[in-house]
């Protein structure tokens, strides 16, 4: 898993100096600059969530006793200036002297001292949609710019649109990728580890504060902390073993129905805490079955723990049932009225290291839950409806 | 103190241990939240002079939390801290190609989890001009 993440991390590297937005723009401006013999030349970038033009970069080539005009990092309201009014009617706008057309924003040219003279305006469109507009300011040796300037432009403008909108695309797919990539895999343990780590530092350091300022209130807070932080690690060590070994279980002659009893006493006070109801249906005079005690108590804690989690809203309630259904098979089942889970999730849940739940999910439970019950020579599914709830199906066999 | 710092994590004990080593500068008022909504809600309403940012957080990550931050004009200049859980050792660094990058200031700092106190320290006195 760490190999993977690292050759991801490497081709990503490789591809973000191709796909890197700032040099990108930065290539296209001094192409633009070149190509129309400006003096400068800007390209502002159209936002659509907050409908405004964001100027990223502006180049001039500064010759002898010419004033660089810099524009970075400013948003300008859409129709404003000749460049707004080129993105608001997606037409090009080629002006030989900039102050004596009303559209000109005046002020830039003030902050900058710059003298605006000739401008011409193209939009970037990407099948009609727009993606921000090029500028080329004051053509060198000539009033204005040519018509063989606009067409240049023109095709620089279509190629940089078509360029930065894929762009756009591959960086949010990459994004999501890595993000993905990092809520799994050892990277994901990894994670919880210094999470789980960061708990202990945190209950050490503010124990250390109350010691310090005599406040037997943070010496508390800071012990708390850091006991259930060493509780988590715990857990976690235990997980990640049972995981690893080859087969973890001890047999013997054990009540499940106790076993049950049990996770529902110890799950009840946070439960409550939450508003949320533990029901136990049990099928009474059940026999006792040889299975792994620890191990079946360890699945049915990781079940019930979920199933609490996952119901949000005050009138949650978590179901533990069991019933034989022959002679041969038990059945237990955990439902819960929670948040369920997506189509797509339901194939991965039982996937080590996959987990929904950001930085407190290990990615192990159900994994190793699924391990213990097929260890017993069962089976284990989840059934599940987003908004309605979830219900996951143990069938043990009773010998 | 007249001086805002707003919070934000999903784990109440990582924002406990924040909490506790910022007050150690001074007596700062302190806002917390634990998801992104919670977070750009309280940045509007209180105006933070800093907002110190989980990035690994279930739902919204810190990064769609500081784009949003980012493009509202309220927020657009509001200085934040990242904290990221997954660091250069696991050959990972977060950056400003993580940011979207088009669009408006970056973040004052990168600190990596477990945090340092010292280090958290001179960050937040360091964005705040303290």
């Amino acid at each position: 898993m760490v190999s993977e993440i690292e050759h991801f991390y490497r081709i990503e590297k490789f591809i973000e100096s191709i796909t890197n937005m700032d040099k990108l723009l930065e290539v296209i401006i001094s192409e633009g600059c070149a190509a129309t013999n400006a003096e400068s030349c800007s390209l502002a970038l159209y936002d659509e969530n907050t409908n405004d033009l964001y100027f990223n970069v502006a180049r001039g080539m500064k010759g002898e006793g010419e004033v660089e005009r810099k524009i970075e990092c400013i948003r300008m309201k859409m129709g404003l200036g000749i460049v707004g009014w080129v993105a608001v009617n997606m037409e090009m706008v080629n002006v030989k002297n900039a102050y004596e057309d009303d559209r000109f924003f005046k002020d830039a040219d003030k902050q900058t001292g710059f003298v605006t003279r000739s401008v011409l305006a193209v939009p970037m469109k990407h099948r009609e949609k727009l993606i921000g507009v090029v500028e080329a300011v004051n053509k060198r040796g000539q009033d204005y710019f040519s018509a063989h300037d606009e067409k240049v432009l023109s095709i620089l403008a279509s190629q940089a649109a078509l360029i930065i909108e894929n762009a756009r695309l591959y960086e949010d797919n990459l994004r999501q990728a890595r993000f993905s990539a990092l809520g799994q895999g050892i990277a994901g343990t990894a994670h919880c580890i210094k999470n789980i780590l960061n708990g202990i530092d945190g209950g050490a350091y503010i124990l250390d504060l109350g010691l310090k300022r005599q406040d037997m209130e943070n010496v508390g807070k800071g012990w708390e902390m850091m006991k259930k932080n060493v509780q988590f690690m715990k857990e976690l060590v235990f997980d990640m073993l049972a995981y690893s070994h080859s087969s973890n279980i001890k047999c013997e002659s054990a009540d499940i129905n106790q076993i049950c009893t049990d996770v529902a006493e110890l799950m009840l006070e946070k439960a409550k805490h939450q508003n949320i109801d533990i029901i136990q249906d049990l099928q009474p005079d059940l026999e006792e079955v040889n299975i792994d005690p620890k191990g079946i108590y360890r699945c049915l804690l990781n079940l019930v723990t979920n199933a609490v989690d996952a119901c949000d809203k005050s009138d949650g309630e978590v179901r533990i049932s069991t019933m034989r259904i022959t002679n041969q098979e038990l059945v237990i089942k955990i439902s819960d009225n929670g948040c369920g889970i997506s189509k797509e999730n339901l194939d991965a849940i039982f996937k080590i290291f996959f987990s929904t739940k950001g930085s407190k999910g290990t990615g192990l439970g159900l994994a190793v839950t699924q391990k213990i019950i097929s260890e017993h020579g069962g089976f284990i599914e989840a059934e599940s409806e987003i908004g309605v709830g979830t219900m996951f199906t143990i069938r043990l066999p009773m010998n | 103190m007249n001086t805002k710092i707003l919070i934000v994590d999903d784990e109440p004990d990582a924002v406990e241990y924040v909490k506790a080593i910022v007050s150690e500068i001074a007596d700062f008022t302190l806002i917390t939240a634990n998801d992104g909504k919670e977070c750009l809600e309280k940045a509007k309403e209180e105006q933070p002079d800093l907002i110190i940012l989980d990035v690994m957080m279930p739902e919204m990550t810190g990064f769609e939390v500081f784009d949003a931050l980012r493009r509202d004009s309220k927020t657009v200049q509001t200085p934040v801290i990242m904290l990221t859980g997954v660091s250069e050792e696991s050959g990972i660094k977060f950056g400003k190609a993580d940011m979207g990058g088009f669009f408006g200031k970056e973040p004052e700092d990168f600190i990596d989890k477990p945090v340092a106190p010292e280090r958290l320290q001179e960050s937040v006195k360091a964005a705040l001009k303290l």
